[in-house]
């Protein structure tokens, strides 16, 4: 029999249970200054730098975007998801959500800045870098993508192939396609979700059900384009199926620790009493563990066929990182699948903030790694993590953790008006 | 009452049983019973009652431990199956190594790949966890089981159709004919029969 709903609207949606405190944002605002500042040192120790420093800064920081905007997406694409096969449970988490894509513009904002920084640092001292820069062995110089780099590519006939998409105009034209689409996707949703809470119409809740079946389909696209030009095309020879999957699981677990995280932090100061119960954790818990097992699967997938058939130009790309980063290879499998996995087995680990919310602090430092395990070994001079690692990484991460911050301190934490909003306060767990 | 079934004389009381007309009427004599201390008792419905297990005081089922436990043993067989079949030969420990098995080489592979081994140590992991939560829930239930008192009462049929049974058993320490039975009429039962084995 189900539990008669003994809540009282009313203390649910009071001011001060739907608020955060004004300390939120000044600790917010003073993350992204944090963040402003590595993000900063680590340009400014680009600029002073040699070569090989301008091309470990552009890495750092190319990593720390891919952060900064991987917890957004996760969020949109798993919104759009519930949107489309309208959970009633979830519209009261459902602010949370928005609050975090509505920042993917970040992480898309680092993207272009590592562009352009390339631009800066290849434009002036690059054909002189290009000149003395043949002796090294590993061929260093200032570019993230070497396909950029005309002394790279020349008389590589596979980038001749390959120039069809991989060429300066088309990347800057798909760059700005992915912001627009986006920010046209996350200001649709906004939108309709303000125009719910002003007016108490229904209607929104139809509208974004209806536009997340079409807008899934672009999101795929967009993304899996987006992870070939930001993470992929940094070795251009090298290509797999599995990639695209591989970028959506991980922005999705990754976005759903960082939510798990918030919800947490929210019950544990008392705040959406009554709106975010145990069940609530419970479902994220349960939604956590199995994505932290479908990244592992698909993980898995990608080394697994690729080990198998053992094709050198695909090969290479993981005997890269097996061989000059061989204790984060190992960590990767332990840390983000085998840890969280078995910790998130046991029911009460689920339903209880203090492991929840250690597992999501866990996974969100995990998925750092990850993404820095995609990127940074193409940079082969620097085999170790430095200081322009350390700050060109959690500068942007910073940034976007401050940026949300402020934004969840900003307004109500719970939306209004939803019309499923008794099932979710309602909502139960039956197994 | 297990012990009674064969003498032939006297049949032994097994369990009082109760009919209840709704869910909610057995879902909060459920509680109560709970309350009161019992142990062997059970509640039937024609269709799964959501929350019953918290009314009637039950723990987590171990039924997971059970599942958990041959996963494990799947996994740990798949590896050592695959291990022995594919690089059999690493096996060089005087006396163990007359059991060694083969060594095969696979596209040049190393003999003793993990890569190779994971898709089988997931299946069989699967398969056994599998096994283990079946066997594990005909033990905890301690089936299969042949008769019960209860299935040849003509009101416990009901519960197949529109019945709600609480049946405390003569097991029970806390049980007393008449009290049992008395005490799960206050709880609104319409019917309450003493069952005999």
């Amino acid at each position: 029999m189900s539990v008669a709903p003994h809540f009282e609207l009313e203390r649910v949606f009071a001011k001060e249970n739907t608020h955060t405190g004004a300390s939120l944002a000044r600790m917010g605002q003073g993350l992204l200054l944090i963040g402003a500042i590595f993000a900063a040192i680590a340009v400014v120790m680009g600029f002073s730098g040699d070569v090989e420093r301008k091309a470990l800064t552009l890495h750092a920081l190319q990593v720390g975007a891919i952060v900064a905007l991987s917890f957004p997406l996760g969020a949109l694409g798993f919104s759009m998801i519930l949107h489309a096969v309208n959970a009633g449970w979830w519209v009261l988490l459902r602010k949370q959500f928005e609050n975090v894509f509505s920042l993917f513009w970040i992480g898309c904002l680092f993207v272009a800045g590592v562009f352009a920084l390339q631009w800066i640092f290849t434009s002036g001292g690059g054909a002189a870098a290009a000149e003395h820069g043949a002796e090294a062995a590993h061929h260093t110089s200032a570019y993230l993508w070497h396909w950029m780099d005309p002394t790279y590519t020349a008389g590589d006939h596979l980038y001749e192939h390959k120039k069809v998409f991989l060429n300066l105009p088309f990347f800057v034209i798909r760059m700005v396609a992915y912001f627009v689409i986006w920010g046209a996707m996350v200001a649709f949703f906004l939108g309709q979700a303000r125009r719910q809470e002003e007016s108490g119409d229904p209607q929104p809740t139809v509208n974004m059900g209806r536009a997340s079946c079409i807008g899934l389909v672009i999101f795929a696209v967009t993304t899996a384009f987006a992870a070939y030009d930001w993470m992929m095309s940094l070795d251009y020879h090298w290509f797999s199926t599995m990639f695209t999957v591989w970028f959506f699981a991980s922005n999705v677990v990754s976005a759903l620790a960082l939510l798990s995280l918030i919800f947490v932090l929210l019950k544990t100061f008392g705040r959406a009493q009554g709106a975010i119960t145990n069940e609530h954790l419970h479902d994220l818990g349960k939604l956590l563990f199995g994505f932290t097992v479908f990244w592992a699967y698909i993980s898995f997938s990608q080394y697994f066929l690729i080990w198998y058939a053992n094709i050198p130009e695909e090969t290479m790309w993981f005997n890269l990182r097996r061989a000059e980063w061989t204790w984060l290879s190992w960590a990767l499998p332990t840390c983000h699948f085998i840890v969280p996995f078995l910790l998130l087995i046991p029911k009460p680990a689920r339903r209880s903030g203090m492991m929840l919310g250690f597992v999501a602090v866990w996974i969100i430092v995990v998925h750092l790694l990850d993404v820095f395990w995609q990127i940074r070994p193409q940079l082969r001079a620097v085999t170790h993590i430095t200081i322009v690692d350390f700050l060109g990484v959690l500068g942007p991460a910073c940034v976007f953790g401050g940026a949300l911050m402020m934004r969840i301190a900003s307004r109500p934490l719970i939306p209004k008006n939803d019309p499923r909003q008794d099932e979710a306060l309602t909502h139960k767990n039956y197994v | 009452m297990a012990h009674h079934a064969h003498e032939p004389s006297a049949p032994a009381t097994a369990a009082v049983m109760a009919v209840f007309p709704d869910v909610s009427t057995v879902f909060s004599a459920a509680e109560r019973c709970r309350d009161e201390g019992f142990t062997h008792w059970d509640v039937f419905a024609p269709f799964p009652i959501h929350g019953i297990n918290e009314a009637m005081g039950l723990k987590p089922s171990k039924v997971s431990f059970c599942m958990g436990a041959g996963a494990l043993t799947g996994v740990a067989f798949a590896l050592l199956l695959q291990g022995w079949t594919a690089a059999g030969g690493i096996i060089n420990i005087p006396w163990l190594n007359q059991f060694s098995g083969y060594d095969i080489n696979t596209a040049g592979k190393p003999f003793f790949a993990w890569e190779q081994f994971t898709p089988i140590m997931f299946e069989l992991g699967v398969l056994f966890g599998s096994f283990g939560a079946l066997l594990g829930m005909l033990m905890l239930n301690k089936l299969p089981r042949h008769h019960h008192p209860l299935m040849t009462n003509e009101h416990f049929l009901s519960t197949s159709d529109d019945g709600f049974v609480i049946a405390v058993e003569a097991a029970d320490p806390k049980f007393d004919e008449r009290e049992t039975a008395s005490f799960l009429k206050s709880l609104g039962a319409t019917e309450v029969e003493v069952v005999k084995s």
